[in-house]
Order: structure tokens, then C-alpha cells, then sequence
């Protein structure tokens, strides 16, 4: 029967009948074939580029392996924003920085080095002047003023969520002289500014606000060519109004999550770094004779730290049974047979690659005298609980496992509690969900130097504490003095001596169970060269070459 | 039809309001404080965390953040990635059409592997074939999504260099991972083939093609495998809108930028706008395949027309 015979047929209904004369079932099965056959084709043209539009379009192929004038590095963190009001995910910065310049920025040993500035000192005080650089501008052509500069700074520390800008002592007054030079004002001695200034990247200030900004030029010597936030992947083309030579006609950054595929993009050739790399990825990538792994000391520090809200009566209370409790930790054995010698014990209280950083002793494994000295104390029957977030460092589970079997052999039990990133390790801290004893935590650094972690971790006040901001109840007024003294002193050799005397008193507080610095650890390529790599866990992509 | 049509849509849609309530609630009830994690706790202090749960509505109460979410729902609104400070809606529609084309290779290469193997299953039932391709078949089922990606990219990719190990870059990077879905539902569609076209084969209707007088050749052809299709189709519908949800082992392996990925990392940062948002979106996709899968009998079978009509 034809359709115009059936669909005249009292019989049906007429959106049968409507039906019937649209369409029959091999017209139906042709369109709906047709229909995915285009969608299929249309999406194999490889992801999208266009963060800003609303749909995202295919992009031509991108070839699979490299080429001598690309780079393609691979990232283990994700890629939603260029902009770091929020976070600053420390490797990022190599290529980050790269688009979007801050006044100042950290060297390759750490050290304060002019960007945009060609001159940033204190010049009192209280003061610190800086005086831009007369050549440079944005991509767009426009000049970097001071006028940017402080909307920079304001916006940045008006971000919510941005952990940071806790850090700063005071919050500066950014006075504009002219549009090339001004001054950064406090009304304490702020000894750091510079680096906390170097985490401050400059946008035109009519396109820059709280909150992280994505489609602002920047002055840096590369530009964005494409950001797909969806695929993650972050191309940058070299500027075209910047004059400085640059190595690479394209680099391309992705975030690849899975540590095996990153394992296997960097083998096959696709990647020709890999940073961040685990442990036991670098064990793996190290039997591979096209891959090279560079190590660097890093600034992460990773501690057992102890919960300084007990009662004084409490056996944690006593540094002499902290003491004791750190005696009785192999850290040696930790060090090697768990954490693969990826990690450096500290032999003082912050990273040694920190400026600043005293030497102030050193753990040492004695379990007969933990013994002694538990038993001198008083102590017996001690239970501690210890709780730290998944993924905190590298093996955390099994290095806390470890301390566990060997504090039972000096008679204290364990309770260990591992928590999801995301929990609510956050509640637990603060003492609201439970009482604990000892925190597995990791504290990072963005400026270089000690007095930064100093501060955040031992600078606590009773009046901080009374609103729960300080370290976990660390408050030793004697130490807080010696450290605020610190970074309002302005002779260096006064100051050393302060930090000095600061951190050789925190020592003998055992505020760690045991601590160490993790290293920070990269994959390249063996036609990469060029790459070194700094205790912040970037390196200068201006000075790499691939052959 | 047109009510047919519209009492299941309707039904679908209350079901896709369900599933997003369910999962707001359950969100929230879910240990963790997404604004730590996206502070971090490392450095950040107690207000700051503290601004950012204001900023985001976490410290109303339950029932004053699901009627804001509700009310934002009706107006087409799905709130804010956390993350991404972007639409939750647009951030899923940048990785959707990723997986859709994911799914649809898979789909392709399901067919052109299951329904051969089905035929050649059914044609040799009994024999050695037949119980070869079963137990190849459920073999392959029965590996895990995990263990399956890493071999095949440690084989094709690393050791052939025939494809990507990863990440979405052009054609080819779809093959491997598309390839590796499709082996994993090899037994469902390749037994249900081989099933149907058995049934099929002492039916009546066969019988009375071969008393007209129809070659075997034809008969499995032109009747059989045509008429088998039916149920085939369901399974492969389903398949579709299953996968639309996200191959996520699979997106997670091969890094492909899916909404599998997707999931994994909003529910790694607790993103909770984007998490709804990738659950409603799919949700509907796979409700509207299911359906265009059911009413594509209507046009398909002539046996559903003839009721229908009655």
C-alpha cells in the first residue's frame, strides 16, 4: 500500500495520518542514519578551542608528536583558568608566567628578580618604590602603568577564596606617582613585599577584577592562541608586540589527570615534559632511554604536626614526650624504603631552600630512649590519634601506618584516621568534629623565603586563637615576638640573627613528629635541554631548547 | 501518538526532576565543604573559607538552597561551576559533544564486530564457532574497563604507534578508546543477535519462505537479520544513553575530555553546580534517546502500526 493510500483510510487518526504521509519506516531509518553519520563526522574534527564562545567548534588536527619549534608539556593539575587570584598551582607558573607578567618574580635559586619593574627596593621603612619599565606593554599594544598595577594588587587580594592574601601582614597602599612609577605603603615594616608582590600578574586595569580573568591580555612574550577548557589544553603563539626571542613558535599545556596516561603520553613521544611526576612514575619513566628525570629540593614542606589545643595536663602538652614521641619515628627508614629518597628530613623547623632557613637540629631514631623518656615523664597508656587527608604526600597511608607500628613498640597505640579529599579533614582540624593528636599535613610557599611558612605556622597569638586562626593552637608569645621583630627589621644581619634565634626556639617546642621537604621531581624528553629546575617546581621555558 | 508522546515525556522528565533532586540532596549531605577544597586548607584561614561558603549559599539551610535551585532550574539556570566560575551548563556542553561522538564510535564499532559474530554464532550454533565466540565474547565482558584500556594502549599506542595514548587530538584518537567500549558490550549485542536469529529461524514465517521457495542465503539476509533487528536496536538505544552518561573509567584512562572526565573531577573538587548540571544534562539526553528508541518501533515494525491503529 502507498502512503497516500493508507493515510487516506477512515480507519486512522489524523496524527497517524499526518504521521504516515510525513514519513515511512526506510525514509525514517535513511534520515536517522544520515542524522548520526553527520554528527560523527562533524565531531571528528578534534576538540574545541574557544573557551569564550558559546558552542565549541572542532579544530583542525593537531599532529601527535612535536615538532623541534613546539613544546607540549603536560601538567598534573587542571587547567580551568590562566588567571591565579585563587591558586597558584607552582608548576603552571612556567608557562602561566609566560602570558601574564607580575612586577617581580622569582629567580632560579629563588631570588627577587625584576619582570615589569625595573626597579623595586624599599626605600624606607615602610616603603617600598618601584619604577616600571619604559618598553613594556600588553599584547594589545597598550602600556603597563601603575595604574594597572594597583588594580592588579586590589584585585587580587579582594578575590574570594584566595588563600593567600591571608599571608600578607598588612595589605599595602599603593600610592601611582606617575603612570611608570609608584609606591607600596604599609604602616608596619612588610620585609617581603617584593615576594609576595611576585604572585600579583598585571592585566590592563579595565579588564581586570576580583576573581580569576581569562581574556585579558598580558604582557609577557607569548600570547594565547587557543584555551579549551573543556579538553583542558592551553596553546600559546609568541607575541607579536613583545620583542623578546623566543624558542618556540608554539607550546602547548595539558592537563592530564591519570598518572598512567601521563606515564605513557611522555613515552610515546606525544609530551615532552611531564611535571610533577610520583615516586613511583619516575621508577617507572627512569627505565626509559628516550627520558630523563630531574630532580630539584623542593619548598613544599610535609609535617607530622601536633595538636597544640590540649589541656595543659595533657602528655602532648610536654615537649619532652613530643620529644619522645619523635625518637621513636625511623625517619631514615620512612625516608628510604617508602618515600623512595624523594623527600629531604628537615634539620630545622621550614625547608632549608627557603631564604632565611636555620639549621637547628636534626630527627634522630632512638626508640630505648623514647622509652626513657615517656617513662620519665610520666607517661603510660598514651593513645593518639592521628588524621590527615588523602593524597596530602606522596604514600601519606603508609608512612602514617608505619609511624603507628613503630610508636606501638614504645608503647603507645594508634588510632589513624584517613579522610577524602573534600571531607571533612577541614572540621576535624578545627577541632569541631573531634579531639586529635597528631595532623599529617603539607604546607606550601609561594615567596621563596622562610619568614612566609614562619609566620603562618608559628606566629600564632592568643587573640588569633581566641578566634581559631592560629596553626593548629601553636602560641609561643616569645617566638611570635622574635619573628614579628623579623620582618620589620631592616638590617639583614639583625634580622638573620632573629629568625635565627625565632627558629632555634620552635625547635625545641617539637612542634613535628617528623617533617621533610618534598622534592620536587620532572620528566622531559632527552631532546629537551635547557631545563633547571627550581626548588618551586618551575623552571624558565625561555631558556629550553628541543632538538 | 501525540498523548502516547506526551504522557512519556512528562513521565521522563518528572523521573530527570527526581534523579537531580536526589542527587542535590545527597550532595549536601555528603560529607566535605567544597569551599576548603577549592581554598585549600594548607594556608587558608577559617574566614576565608568561611567568605566563600556565604558567596556560594553553602551556609543556607537545605531547604532555602533547593528552592533556589529549583527556582534557577525552572528559568534554565544551573548555576555556577565553582571551579571554572563558568555556567555549569555551558562547561558540560564543552565536554558533551566529546562523549557523544565516543559513544556513537562505540556504538559503530559494536555493531560491525557483534552482529557479524552474531550471525556466524547463530549460523554455526552447537558447534565449536558458536562456543568460541560465546566464550570470547563474555571474556571480554568480563575484564575490567581499567585493566582492558592499559593493555590496549600499552599494545596499539605505545608499542605500534598506530594511535594516541591519549587525550583528544583528531580521528584517531577516538579509535582506541571507542574500540575498547565496544568490546566490552561485544556479548550483550552478539548473543542477543545470535538468539534472535535462532528463534527466528524455526519460526513459522521461515517455514513459509522456504515453502515459497526462498534460498537460505536470502532468507537470512532479507528476513532474518532484518527482523532480528528489533531487539537488536533496543539494546543498542540503551547502550547509547547508557554511555551518554559517561564511559567514565574509560574517559578517565584515556583522558579523553568527556563528561565522565567531567564527573570525576567535579566530584574530586565537590563542584556542586557542575555536578548537578552533568547529571540533569544527561539524564534528559538519555530519557530523550530512550524515548526516540521506542518510538522508532512505531516507524520500524509494522506489527507496532497495526496495533497502534486498532
Amino acid at each position: 500500500m502507498s502512503n497516500q493510500i493508507e493515510a487516506s483510510n477512515p480507519e486512522f487518526s489524523e496524527t497517524q495520518r499526518i504521521i504516515r504521509l510525513a514519513m515511512d519506516r526506510r525514509q525514517f531509518i535513511a534520515i536517522g542514519g544520515a542524522g548520526i553519520a553527520a554528527a560523527i563526522l562533524a565531531s571528528c574534527g578534534g576538540s574545541s578551542d574557544d573557551a569564550t564562545s558559546d558552542t565549541q567548534a572542532p579544530t583542525e588536527d593537531t599532529p601527535v608528536v612535536p615538532t623541534a619549534a613546539e613544546i607540549t608539556l603536560i601538567t598534573n593539575r587542571g587547567l580551568e583558568t590562566i588567571d591565579n587570584k585563587v591558586t597558584t598551582y607552582d608548576a603552571q607558573i612556567t608557562f602561566l608566567r609566560l602570558v601574564r607578567q607580575s612586577v617581580v618574580a622569582l629567580g632560579d635559586s629563588l631570588e627577587v628578580v625584576p619582570v615589569l619593574a625595573s626597579a623595586f627596593a624599599a626605600s624606607d621603612a615602610t616603603t617600598w618604590s618601584c619604577t616600571l619599565r619604559g618598553d613594556v606593554t600588553f599584547s594589545d599594544g597598550s602600556p603597563v602603568t601603575s595604574n594597572d598595577v594597583k588594580v592588579a594588587l586590589e584585585s587580587y587580594l579582594a578575590t574570594e577564596g584566595n588563600s593567600f592574601a591571608g599571608q600578607w601582614p598588612e595589605i599595602p597602599t599603593l600610592n601611582v606617582i606617575d603612570d611608570k612609577q609608584f609606591n607600596l605603603v604599609t604602616t608596619q615594616r612588610v620585609v617581603n613585599l617584593d615576594r609576595l608582590m611576585t604572585n600579583v600578574t598585571v592585566v590592563p586595569a579595565s579588564a581586570n577584577q576580583a576573581g580569576n580573568v581569562d581574556d585579558a591580555p598580558g604582557s609577557g612574550p607569548y600570547v594565547v592562541d587557543s584555551f579549551d577548557k573543556g579538553a583542558q589544553v592551553l596553546v600559546l603563539v609568541p607575541n607579536p608586540s613583545n620583542a623578546e626571542t623566543v624558542p618556540f613558535a608554539r607550546i602547548t599545556a595539558r592537563y592530564v589527570g591519570e598518572d598512567s596516561a601521563r606515564v605513557n603520553a611522555i613515552k610515546a613521544g606525544e609530551a615532552h615534559v611531564v611535571d610533577s611526576i610520583t615516586p613511583d612514575m619516575a621508577v617507572e619513566l627512569a627505565t626509559d632511554s628516550n627520558i630523563t628525570i630531574l630532580r630539584s629540593p623542593g619548598t613544599r614542606l610535609a609535617h607530622l604536626f601536633y595538636n597544640f589545643r590540649k589541656p595543659a595536663n595533657h602528655p602532648l602538652s610536654n615537649p619532652k614526650v613530643r620529644q619522645a614521641l619523635s625518637m621513636a619515628v625511623d625517619g631514615q627508614s620512612i625516608v628510604s624504603n617508602i618515600l623512595l629518597d624523594t623527600v629531604t628530613p628537615l634539620t630545622g623547623v621550614v625547608p632549608s631552600t627557603l631564604f632565611g632557613t636555620a639549621v637547628t637540629g636534626e630527627f634522630t631514631y632512638d626508640p630505648e630512649m623514647a622509652k626513657s623518656m615517656l617513662s620519665d615523664a610520666g607517661v603510660s597508656n598514651l593513645k593518639l590519634t592521628m588524621i590527615w587527608e588523602k593524597g596530602e604526600f606522596f604514600s601519606i597511608a603508609q608512612v602514617m601506618e608505619a609511624i603507628a607500628a613503630m610508636l606501638g613498640e614504645v608503647g603507645v597505640a594508634t588510632e589513624l584516621k584517613e579522610f577524602e579529599p573534600g571531607g571533612d579533614l577541614g572540621e576535624w582540624r578545627a577541632g569541631r568534629l573531634g579531639d586529635w593528636d597528631v595532623l599529617g599535613n603539607g604546607y606550601g610557599n609561594q615567596t621563596g623565603d622562610a619568614l612566609t611558612p614562619l609566620i603562618g605556622i608559628y606566629g600564632g597569638t592568643a587573640e588569633k586563637e581566641a578566634e581559631r586562626k592560629t596553626y593548629h593552637g601553636y602560641v609561643y608569645p616569645e617566638i611570635t615576638s622574635l619573628l614579628i621583630a623579623a620582618s620589620a627589621e631592616i638590617d639583614s644581619a639583625k634580622q638573620t640573627d632573629l629568625m635565627d634565634q625565632a627558629q632555634k626556639l620552635i625547635w625545641e617546642t617539637w612542634p613535628s613528629m617528623f617533617a621533610f621537604t618534598q622534592n620536587n621531581i620532572l620528566a622531559h624528553r632527552n631532546n629537551v635541554s635547557g631545563i633547571v629546575l627550581r626548588p618551586n617546581n618551575t623552571f624558565d621555558l625561555l631558556k629550553v631548547s628541543v632538538s | 501518538m501525540g498523548w502516547y508522546l506526551l504522557r512519556r515525556l512528562s513521565f521522563s522528565l518528572l523521573a530527570v526532576l527526581v534523579v537531580a533532586s536526589v542527587v542535590f540532596v545527597l550532595l549536601r549531605l555528603t560529607p566535605g565543604d567544597p569551599a576548603a577544597t577549592y581554598v585549600g586548607l594548607d594556608v587558608a584561614s577559617d574566614d576565608v573559607i568561611e567568605a566563600v561558603r556565604d558567596k556560594w549559599g553553602l551556609n543556607d539551610s537545605l531547604l532555602v538552597q533547593y528552592r533556589s535551585f529549583v527556582t534557577n532550574l525552572v528559568r534554565g539556570d544551573l548555576g555556577e561551576s565553582f571551579v571554572y566560575g563558568e555556567s555549569a551548563f555551558r562547561v558540560v556542553f564543552w565536554r558533551l559533544p566529546n562523549t557523544i561522538l565516543l559513544a556513537a564510535v562505540a556504538l559503530l564499532f559494536t555493531v560491525l564486530l557483534a552482529v557479524p559474530l552474531g550471525i556466524l554464532a547463530a549460523r554455526n550454533s552447537g558447534k565449536t564457532i558458536d562456543n568460541g565466540i560465546g566464550a570470547a565474547a563474555i571474556t571480554f565482558q568480563s575484564m575490567p574497563e581499567f585493566w582492558l584500556s592499559i593493555i590496549l594502549i600499552q599494545f596499539f599506542a605505545l608499542r605500534l604507534g598506530w594511535f594516541p595514548t591519549s587525550g583528544f587530538s583528531g580521528w584517531r584518537s577516538v579509535i582506541l578508546p571507542g574500540f575498547t567500549v565496544s568490546l566490552l558490550q561485544l556479548a550483550l549485542v552478539s548473543q542477543i543477535v545470535r538468539r534472535e536469529l535462532i528463534r527466528l529461524e524455526k519460526s513459522p514465517m521461515a517455514d513459509a519462505l522456504r515453502a515459497r521457495g526462498v534460498s537460505e542465503r536470502r532468507l537470512l539476509w532479507g528476513h532474518l537479520v532484518r527482523n532480528s533487528g528489533i531487539p537488536v536496536l533496543t539494546v543498542l538505544g540503551t547502550r547509547f544513553a547508557m554511555m551518554i552518561n559517561g564511559i567514565v573509567i574509560i574517559e578517565a584512562v584515556y583522558n579523553w575530555p568527556g563528561v565522565g572526565n567531567l564527573a570525576i573531577q567535579s566530584l574530586r573538587s565537590r563542584d556542586y553546580p557542575l555536578i548537578q548540571a552533568n547529571v540533569l544534562i544527561t539524564s534528559i539526553l538519555a530519557v530523550m534517546i530512550n524515548l526516540a528508541v521506542d518510538l522508532s518501533y512505531y516507524f520500524i515494525d509494522p506489527r507496532v502500526r497495526r496495533q497502534t491503529s486498532r
